[in-house]
C-alpha cells in the first residue's frame, strides 16, 4: 500500500474506481467508487465540493430507514433539484481488493422525495465535511485505484 | 407595565449593572451599542434601548426628548418592564434572518458572538436547525457538540449531537473482496448499454436488471451480507 518516509501507513486499502459522467446530462466524469451503506454494496461518487454524504433514496427504502428519526434538512441542492430530506447517522464502508476496508460512521443526508419526483436519478454522493476529512485518500488515474486509509 | 424616570447615568451605573451580563442590548441605530457603552459621555443617546435575556423579563429604555444629542447623562429615559408583550430574542432572529438569506458568514458572525452558556436547550436546537439550512454545516456540529455537552439528559439534543458528530473511523467487519475490480470494470464497459437501470453484479457477473432498486431485490433477494454490487447505472 502506500506509505510515508518513515514507513507509517498512509493508506491500508485500495479499490477500483470508474471515471464517468454520473447522469444523463452531465458530461464532467466523476470517480465512482464501490462502498456499502449498512451492508448495501452499491456505488457513490467521490465530490470534495460536497459538504454532505447522500444517499440514493432507492437505498434508503431498501434500508426501510425511519426518515423522520433523523434531523430535518431543507433546500439542499443536488443537481438540478432543491430536496428536503432527514440527516442520519450511517455506516458507510470503502471495501477494498487490496488491504483492509473500511468503516466509517457519517452523518449522510436521505432526500424525501415527493411522489411526482423521478426516484432513480440521485446517485449516492461522498462529500467532504462529513466524511472524507476523516480519511486520508489518494487516486492513481493511471491505474483507476482510489486509496484509503484512517487518519492516525 | 411599570414605568418611571431615570437618567441614562443611573441606568448605566445602577440599574444596569445591576441587571448584570447576559443581556442582549438593542438599540436605535444598532449596532452603535459598543460606542455608547464603552464612552457613554461622548456618545450620541440612543433615543430607545431595549435589555433582553432570553427567559426572563425585559426592560426598554425610552427617550423623554426624543431626537436630542448630547451628553447623555442629561436625558431622562422612561424604564418599561415588559411582563405580557411576547418575548424577542434579538439575537435569534438576527439568526434566522442570515439563515434565511443563506449567509453562511454573517450566521457564523452571529452565532459566534452569542454567549451560549446561558442559552436553553430549545435555543441550541434551533440555532442548529438554523445552521443547516444557512448552509453552516460545521457550526451546527459545533452547537450540537457544545449543545450535547451541556444538555446530557435531554434525549432531542443528545439525538442532535450523535447525528451531526463528525465521522468516525470503526474496525470495519468487511473482509477484502480481491474480486471486486470486475464489478467497476463491467460498469465501465457496459455503461452505455445499461444506463437508467439497476443492475445486480457479482464478481463482474451481470445477476438481473430492473428499472427500479425495489424490483431488482425482488429477484435476488436482500442484498446485505451478500458480496452483490446493487447500483444505477450512470
Amino acid at each position: 500500500m502506500l506509505y510515508f518516509e518513515d514507513r507509517q501507513p498512509f493508506a491500508t486499502g485500495s479499490t477500483t474506481y470508474t471515471y464517468q459522467p454520473i447522469s444523463e446530462n452531465e458530461t464532467t466524469p466523476r470517480i465512482l467508487l464501490k462502498v456499502s451503506f449498512e451492508g448495501i454494496i452499491t456505488t457513490a461518487a467521490v465530490d470534495t465540493g460536497s459538504p454532505l454524504v447522500i444517499l440514493n433514496p432507492q437505498i434508503a427504502e431498501a434500508l426501510q430507514l425511519n426518515l423522520s428519526a433523523g434531523i430535518l434538512k431543507k433546500d439542499v441542492w443536488l443537481r438540478r433539484d432543491k430536496l428536503d430530506g432527514y440527516l442520519h447517522r450511517l455506516s458507510l464502508d470503502f471495501t477494498a481488493e487490496e488491504g483492509q476496508p473500511l468503516t466509517v460512521e457519517a452523518t449522510v443526508f436521505v432526500p424525501e422525495l415527493e411522489p411526482y419526483q423521478e426516484r432513480g436519478d440521485f446517485p449516492s454522493i461522498i462529500g467532504l465535511n462529513t466524511c472524507l476529512e476523516r480519511l486520508r485518500f489518494a487516486i492513481d488515474p493511471s491505474q483507476d485505484k482510489f486509496y484509503f486509509g484512517a487518519l492516525s | 407595565m411599570d414605568n418611571r424616570y431615570v437618567s441614562l447615568n443611573e441606568k448605566i451605573n445602577g440599574n444596569f449593572t445591576v441587571l448584570g451580563f447576559g443581556f442582549t442590548i438593542t438599540e436605535d441605530g444598532f449596532p452603535g451599542k459598543d460606542d455608547f457603552l464603552d464612552h457613554p459621555e461622548t456618545a450620541d443617546f440612543p433615543h430607545w434601548l431595549e435589555c433582553l435575556r432570553p427567559g426572563e423579563k425585559a426592560y426598554k429604555f425610552t427617550s423623554v426628548e426624543s431626537g436630542s444629542t448630547g451628553p447623555v447623562d442629561a436625558y431622562a429615559y422612561v424604564t418599561q418592564e415588559r411582563t405580557a408583550i411576547p418575548f424577542w430574542d434579538v439575537e435569534i432572529e438576527q439568526l434566522i434572518k442570515a439563515s434565511q438569506a443563506m449567509n453562511e458568514s454573517l450566521f457564523v458572525t452571529v452565532a459566534n458572538s452569542i454567549d451560549w452558556s446561558i442559552r436553553p436547550v430549545e435555543d441550541y436546537l434551533k440555532a442548529v436547525q438554523l445552521a443547516l439550512s444557512a448552509g453552516a454545516h460545521l457550526k451546527a456540529r459545533h452547537l450540537a457538540m457544545a449543545g450535547g455537552e451541556r444538555f446530557s439528559d435531554h434525549a432531542e439534543m443528545q439525538k442532535y449531537t450523535r447525528i451531526l458528530a463528525p465521522a468516525k473511523i470503526v474496525k470495519s467487519h468487511l473482509p477484502p473482496d480481491p474480486e471486486g475490480a470486475k464489478d467497476m470494470r463491467w460498469l465501465k464497459e457496459h455503461h452505455d448499454e445499461y444506463r437508467g437501470q439497476w443492475v445486480a453484479l457479482l464478481h463482474g457477473e451481470l445477476l438481473a436488471t430492473a428499472s427500479s432498486l425495489k424490483e431488482l431485490i425482488q429477484q435476488i433477494g436482500d442484498p446485505r451480507g451478500t458480496n452483490i454490487l446493487v447500483t444505477q447505472v450512470y
